[in-house]
């Protein structure tokens, strides 16, 4: 086993450049390697430590998370809560305390999970993701990047950097409501984010609605936007619950059926479009987890 | 070889009756207390095992050349080097050491390997070459039934069975399958004493019974073989069984080099039985004022592929499955059936769970039938000391206060619609206020202690007084459950010596102790340890002409007569073997006094529900519970919370979910455990009526909390939500769809 | 390859040939026998230990990257051999039965305490979240750490 811990973005570049895999803080490699699973890259290399990947910062035109930015920041970080809300309900739902702090934005990006909780926030947030190799760097829609159950469209020499948000319009709120049997480190049975932007008249002025564990990759519900434009949210919440169930494609597995998926992903779309648009409207809706331990969230 | 780390109170205050700490408490928080798992010696080899991929096969060649030509693997064993007998079983010995022409459930062990580190061993383990020809499993225990691919079948006829009732309840009821999950897997360590025995010091329950089935397929002597009770990571029947004992002493003894090995998660999984699923059929029969005039009932258990407890289990749901209430017409028909699925054993509550949440749902249903309050109706026909059992005819000789136990949960306050415990769907926004609905419901348990049947049931205790204090040595298992802790406290309140250890010693130095099951062991080794320390205070005051003993010495007439430096210049110890009284075997129709004594328990459970989506938060379960006497309320209590918690894991999540008998779920992200967020608040309310057998009159509490809890959280999600709830875990589907 | 750290403030170190989890590395290569393992997969919380100042799950950190790091276990956690504050309300309360996840509880709530003199009952339970308890139903453990946190105020 080769094994580095790279100390500068352009060190881990380049050891991907040949042929390493990335890994950071905690991994499921471990994991595999102990129950003998998958086998294992013959070289790794550690980016746990580079610095410059783990800020969120404000930009010009919205922000941008680091890809080593973990769960446990996001989901208290100010400019998240308050404008990126989803994203904070999301991260603070994830694992445990302790997989909080050690899962990262960047490893749940790749991972490309169905049912990772932080995709369908990124998704209807608007969200790309910036990919760097030694030979340069290009920015991806998340449709395009998440190409089947733990597949990315990204070379083996890419490493995603960062996840850039753009701005949020005024009177806008969004929210991640998950389904789950157990009320802690948990995976998603369902999962609906929802963002949504009023006009002065409460009416829906535009909006998103995304869903993760109802099909191979994280979906968006194409015509959520449509659906809910100049609709009350009551209205528009009714809407996306027909289209969120048609658009769904959910199996049977350990967790569900899919008749209870399909049942489920209605009812979730609609709960997340009215949690955002109440946070949209000014209602203090917390974060969970947050709500527990102290922290306020607005929208 | 195993150190435990116990450090002996001194406080004479903490007698019987008082809630004295842990001895082993401190060394577990420094993590300095030495589990089976941490065991460690020079020149160990690790041992893995190679498990079959097929719930059934037939096994046509074993090339073990692969996995000996690895570097560093000593040894790689077959059936054909059991040198003693080929099977094993805690009741009928039917379960091959390894496999050797059959493979009959997913996981069972056919090769075992030993390297010089676990990594290799598993490697190696995986290298066997096995060929094998697959046959169609049978899963289905209804087609086992039909088939008679049965362990045992049960038969129970008691009083007039053409009597009838002119109100009618009929219902069908389904129990998955629970696993045990404790947090320590199975683990062990072997050595070879180099004159041919071996040592062993691996998790158990009952380390006797260990002893026993490695003495017999190793073909050694009984004296050749010790098993060392050693530092356990709870058990809850999992620990019952052999599974890799026999194993580790296999490879001990063929390289001459200790052994160990660890099971991973998913491993322990398929290596320890789990709680019996059940499919029963129920029929009950009242008048129009709620006297219960008949119980019919079809209960069918699915043993899996191996005998184990099946038969014991099966007994138990029979005997059980019309609840603690009178009734002078029952019929029980019971089945345990043997198919391709993991194999099934002792889980906490034994039997006793599985009918509890069946006939509580019929007392619910009579009672809506009836138009009857449930908790009037169970008070109606409540089963008290001196009532005859509604299955066996026993007449009920130990304290039973049923009326009591209902009563006094009943009055306990029910907390207001707006405590919440967070809302259904987890800590996220799942679900709102709104959405929830709320429920409450009632169940009543009964299950018997110790072993019955007539089996002879004894715990073995002895007690020393040495210049140090006082020692208990036992072979008796502590789990977590806390019997050292009151092994100690019963010495100091009868003997009068403050300074207590409780040394758990192995098989070759003192007679067996039982199982720890059966929630036996505070009645079985603390009467045990209770009548040795009686007699051997008896005999120093005896000896010394003294009328009192205390740390100071042997008194007499208020006056220090002996001190106790001079005392204990003499060797005292006494033994003591405890019998329960006597039970005997059912006759053919299951009747006669096949138990030793009962305990009960009642649970109130108060959820939310939010039905759109199925969703259930356990608020709270509160409870009241015959215990006898509360030797240490707090361990009571301990044990009450955790059955309870394991008893709303079985109600609402905890499933072995078997595709054509492969489990789905062997590990802790998909077989679901209950958190800390998910535990109800429990208040508990311990009912002391003295008068059973055990020590100052004590009742075995494990196993109550855990039977009627699943039922009343049934109960409340089915009065939160109208639905009929006639299967747990309710998953959220049934309630949702 | 050899790996350095800080573990309980000590240096230790070891060497790792395979890609081991830094709990394999404690328990099989360094003896340090308090951390558990009870499901391999950061699904309990009993290997919790403290990585430079955060709590995380050992067997799911590669033992290879804790080169230059801290760590701290609960055999670092005693005061002066005698139990800590954590240690002691867990003892009293009666919150240790098989004592298998003890050592993870004691690392999570140690850490809780350290930013939080007093925290709530929710605080406490969202705090050891990730740590299953199959013993106790946890109403021991809830109630050490309320009387621990009702001292402090």
């Amino acid at each position: 086993m080769s094994f580095a811990i790279a100390g500068s973005l352009d060190e881990a570049l380049a050891a991907l450049a040949v042929g390493a895999r990335p890994i950071a803080g905690g991994t499921d490699l471990v994991v595999g390697a102990r129950q003998g699973k998958a086998p294992l890259p013959a070289s790794l290399v550690a980016i746990d430590r580079l610095d410059e990947l783990a800020h969120i910062e404000s930009r010009d035109r919205g922000i941008r998370i680091g890809a080593m930015v973990t769960h446990s920041q996001l989901m208290i970080d100010q400019m998240i809560v308050s404008g990126y809300t989803a994203l904070a309900d999301a991260a603070a739902l994830v694992g445990s305390p302790s997989t909080r702090n050690i899962g990262t934005l960047g490893g749940n990006v790749m991972n490309a999970s169905p049912a990772m909780d932080t995709g369908a926030p990124l998704m209807v947030l608007g969200a790309v993701a910036q990919l760097r190799s030694a030979r340069g760097s290009r920015t991806v829609e998340l449709s395009d990047l998440w190409t089947g159950p733990g597949q990315t469209s990204a070379e083996t020499e890419e490493l995603c950097v960062a996840i850039d948000l753009p701005p949020r319009p005024a009177r806008s709120g969004s929210a991640y409501v998950r389904l789950e049997y157990r009320r802690a480190m948990e995976i998603a049975i369902v999962g609906a984010a929802a963002s949504v932007t009023l006009a002065d008249d409460g009416t829906i002025l535009g909006g998103a609605v995304a869903l993760s564990a109802v099909a191979p990759t994280i979906i968006e519900v194409d015509d959520a936007g449509a659906l809910m434009t100049g609709h009350l949210p009551d209205a528009a919440a009714a809407a996306v619950a027909t289209a969120a169930s048609d658009v769904a494609r959910p199996i049977s597995d350990l967790r569900a059926s899919d008749t209870y998926r399909r049942h489920t992903v209605g009812v979730m779309a609609a709960r997340a479009v009215d949690a955002a648009a109440r946070r949209a409207a000014g209602e203090e809706i917390g974060v969970p987890v947050n709500r527990a331990i102290g922290v306020g969230a607005s929208r | 070889m195993t150190v435990r780390t116990e450090q002996p109170s001194s406080r004479i205050d903490d007698g019987i009756g008082e809630s004295a700490l842990r001895p082993d408490g401190i060394a577990k928080l420094k993590g300095e207390f030495e589990y089976a798992q941490d065991q460690w010696v020079e020149g160990m080899l690790w041992g893995a095992t190679t498990r079959s991929p097929h719930p059934h096969a037939r096994i046509l060649s074993i090339d073990v050349a692969p996995a000996l030509a690895i570097g560093g693997v000593h040894a790689v064993l077959t059936a054909d080097d059991v040198p003693g007998r080929a099977s094993f079983g805690l009741e009928h010995p039917d379960q091959p050491v390894l496999a050797k022409e059959m493979v009959n459930f997913w996981g069972e062990p056919v090769a075992i390997v030993a390297a010089e580190d676990d990594a290799t061993a598993r490697r190696a383990a995986a290298a066997v070459v096995v060929e094998y020809e697959r046959l169609e499993p049978l899963t289905d225990p209804e087609d086992a039934d039909l088939r008679d691919e049965v362990f045992q079948r049960m038969r129970i006829r008691r009083g007039d069975q053409s009597a009838s009732g002119s109100v009618v309840v009929e219902g069908f009821y389904e129990v998955g399958m629970q696993d045990q999950a404790p947090l320590g897997t199975e683990a062990g360590l072997a050595v070879p004493d180099g004159h041919g025995g071996v040592d062993l010091y691996a998790t158990s329950q009952f380390v006797h019974a260990d002893h026993e089935q490695v003495v017999a397929s190793l073909g050694l002597r009984p004296e050749q073989v010790r098993a060392h009770p050693t530092g356990i990571g709870g058990a809850f029947g999992a620990r019952e069984d052999v599974n890799l004992h026999i194993h580790l002493c296999l490879l001990a003894l063929h390289t001459s080099q200790p052994v160990k090995m660890v099971y991973h998660r998913s491993e322990s999984f398929t290596g320890h039985v789990h709680r019996h699923p059940a499919r029963m059929w129920y029929r009950h029969e009242a008048d129009e004022d709620g006297n219960l005039v008949r119980v019919r009932a079809k209960v069918l258990i699915d043993g899996g592929a191996y005998a184990s407890t099946t038969a014991a289990v099966l007994a138990n749901a029979c005997y059980f499955a019309v609840g603690p209430y009178n009734c002078e017409s029952v019929s029980v028909d019971g089945v345990g059936t043997r198919t391709n699925n993991p194999p099934c054993g002792a889980m906490r509550g034994f039997g006793a769970v599985q009918v509890c949440f069946a006939h509580e749902a019929q007392m619910d249903r009579l009672a809506d039938a009836l138009g009857m309050d449930p908790l009037e109706l169970r008070r109606k026909n409540a089963l008290e000391s001196g009532d005859s059992m509604p299955t066996t005819g026993q007449v009920i000789e130990t304290p039973l206060p049923t009326v009591e136990v209902i009563d006094s949960l009943a009055a306990m306050p029910i907390p207001e619609e707006s405590e919440r415990a967070g809302l259904p769907g987890g800590s996220g926004l799942t679900t709102e206020e709104h959405h929830v609905v709320r429920g409450i419901g009632y169940a009543v348990g009964i299950k018997n202690l110790g072993f019955s049947e007539g089996f002879d049931d004894f715990a073995q205790a002895r007690v020393l007084l040495t210049p140090g204090g006082a020692i208990v040595e036992t072979a008796a298992i502590e789990v977590g459950q806390g019997l050292v802790t009151i092994l100690a406290q019963i010495v100091r309140s009868s003997m009068g010596v403050s300074s207590v250890e409780v040394r758990h010693v192995d098989t070759s130095k003192i007679d067996s102790a039982g199982s720890t099951s059966a929630s036996r062991q505070t009645q079985m080794s603390g009467g045990a340890t209770l009548e040795a320390s009686s007699r051997l205070r008896a005999r120093i005051l005896e000896h010394f002409a003294g009328d009192d003993l205390n740390d100071e010495g042997v008194w007499r007439d208020g006056e220090l007569v002996v001190p106790m430096s001079r005392v204990t210049e003499d060797k005292w110890e006494e033994t003591v073997t405890f019998r329960h009284p006597p039970t005997s075997p059912p006759d053919g129709d299951g009747q006669g006094v096949v138990h030793a004594d009962f305990a009960l328990a009642a649970h109130r459970a108060v959820v939310d529900v939010d039905p759109e989506l199925g969703l259930v938060t356990v608020v709270r379960v509160d409870t009241a519970q015959d215990v006898g006497k509360a030797l240490n309320p707090q361990s009571v209590v301990g044990q009450i919370e955790g059955g309870i918690m394991q008893g709303v894991g079985l109600a609402i999540m905890e499933e072995l979910i078997l595709d054509h008998g492969v489990i789905r779920n062997p590990n802790f992200t998909d077989y679901l455990l209950p958190t800390i967020l998910d535990a109800p608040d429990v208040e508990a309310l311990l009912i002391e009526k003295e008068g059973s057998w055990g020590p100052f009159g004590a009742k075995g509490v494990g196993e109550p909390p855990t039977i009627s809890s699943t039922a009343a959280v049934a109960a409340a999600i089915r009065n939160a939500t109208g639905r009929a709830i006639n299967r747990v875990p309710v998953r959220p589907q049934d309630i949702a769809l | 390859m050899i790996v350095s750290f800080s573990l309980n403030g000590s240096p230790a170190s070891g060497r790792v040939e395979r890609p081991i989890s830094l709990l394999d590395f404690l328990r099989d290569e360094l003896k340090a026998i308090g951390s558990k393992s009870a499901c391999d997969q950061g699904e309990c919380g009993s290997c919790s230990v403290i990585l430079d100042g955060v709590v995380v799950c050992s067997c799911l950190v590669m033992a290879a990257d804790v080169e230059g790091s801290t760590v701290t276990t609960v055999e670092g956690l005693e005061s002066e051999g005698t139990l800590s504050a954590v240690q002691q309300a867990m003892h009293e309360a009666g919150a240790v039965q098989c004592g298998f996840c003890t050592p993870g509880i004691v690392v999570a709530a140690t850490d809780l305490f350290s930013h939080n003199s007093s925290p709530t009952t929710r605080e406490i339970k969202e705090a050891l979240a990730g740590n299953i308890c199959r013993c106790t139903g946890y109403g021991a453990i809830i109630r050490a750490f309320e009387t621990l946190a009702g001292e402090s105020t």
